[in-house]
């Protein structure tokens, strides 16, 4: 099993970006599916932006750390922000239809819905993702 | 019949018979880095266009997040305040998918290709 | 009615973001939750409408006095995502013309509100 590699990153775009691109470039070079890479990059970047916006509330100066790696077929990321955490059971569901027409709140089910297996720490302020290639 | 349309930076607007049919360009995928600019295009020329009836071809967009997802819906809201209509057309499947998880299909116009698109602003 | 202050972006922003209907009975409660926003000195204040289901005119007031106020703090006033019947009384009220609308606090913050 490999080491983490990890990449701390403020709180962004760009930072997001960088971090993303360099990860991205990864996956790809081990030998994702097509599929398997879009997923990842999707839920790393809902990841992501959750920890920028509700984590780090948009503060510059709190960073983000992403670790990464990979175990036989399987990709692990975690995200980590410096905020209070939360609790992804108080998440409103974004299918309701009094929610369909929000600009947001759809990070978390995306998450779920494309990553084998989603985790948040106790406090509420990493979560995990997991990826099987397919 | 076509007439003579322009491009908008990342944008490539037609017309086809009184509707605004636009493409995503440059890119060939929609992401955090080129959402904000795309969007405040596509809502430039919704805020020209008054009652616009407005078709979006998915053809090159590869990928997008949910962010996107809530410029369309924002897109949607004004298209419709002022009474215009937005189809979008010609979404592959992987990104489909994404519109189906979120149950969105159940709030867009989706038709699989751009005449079919066209056909249902008449 | 619910109306709470929070800081985003190193306190540079401050949120009021308000639940429920906005009647006259709640101006009191409405008012001090926007001096409390002010209090925090934030180059921006954003209220967030998103749960916000009615706005009588003086509650409208109460905005356009904030927003005033704002104004000679050398303060940014916004409002974010109201709802579509009230965007429309915004609208017919000619407050879009006071007032910036955005659809997300995170719209606001990028337009560096």
């Amino acid at each position: 099993m490999q080491d983490w590699h990890e990449i701390i990153i403020p709180s962004t775009p760009a930072g997001r970006q960088q971090a993303e691109q360099s990860i991205m470039e990864e996956v790809n070079r081990y030998g994702f599916s097509e599929e398997a890479c879009f997923s990842i990059r999707l839920a790393m970047e809902e990841a992501v932006v959750n920890a920028i916006k509700h984590g780090n509330r948009f503060d510059r100066n709190k960073k983000v750390t992403l670790r990464y790696r990979f175990n036989g077929s399987a990709f692990i990321l975690s995200v980590r922000d410096e905020g209070r955490g939360f609790d992804p059971e108080t998440v409103p569901d974004p299918t309701a239809p009094e929610n369909l027409t929000l600009p947001y709140g759809r990070g978390l089910m995306l998450m779920n819905a494309y990553m084998d297996r989603v985790e948040f720490s106790d406090a509420g302020n990493e979560v995990t993702l997991v990826k099987e290639n397919r | 019949m076509t007439e003579p349309g322009g491009r908008q930076g990342r944008l490539a607007v037609t017309q086809k018979g009184g509707v605004h049919v636009v493409s995503f360009l440059d890119r060939k995928i929609l992401d955090e880095s080129n959402i904000v600019e795309i969007a405040n295009e596509l809502f430039d020329l919704v805020e020209k266009s008054k009652g616009i009836r407005l078709c979006l071809n998915f053809a090159n967009v590869q990928y997008l997040s949910s962010t996107v997802l809530g410029k369309l819906i924002t897109l949607n809201t004004r298209v419709n305040e002022d009474t215009g209509k937005l189809v979008l057309c010609t979404i592959r499947p992987q990104i489909l998918e994404v519109f189906k998880i979120t149950k969105l299909t159940k709030l867009f116009d989706i038709c699989e290709d751009e005449t079919t698109a066209l056909s249902h602003f008449k | 009615m619910n109306a709470e202050v929070s800081q985003l972006a190193d306190g540079k922003v401050g949120v009021v973001s308000v639940e429920g209907e906005i009647d006259f009975s709640v101006l009191p409660r409405m008012r001090e939750v926007l001096d409390e926003a002010h209090a925090l000195d934030p180059s921006c204040v954003l209220v967030d409408l998103t749960r916000v289901t009615f706005i009588a005119s003086d509650g409208l007031g109460v905005l356009i006095e904030a927003h005033r106020r704002a104004d000679e703090e050398g303060r940014k006033f916004d409002l974010v995502h109201p709802q579509p019947h009230i965007l429309g009384m915004l609208r017919k009220t000619q407050l879009t013309k006071l007032f910036r609308v955005f659809e997300t606090v995170e719209d606001a913050i990028a337009a560096d509100c």
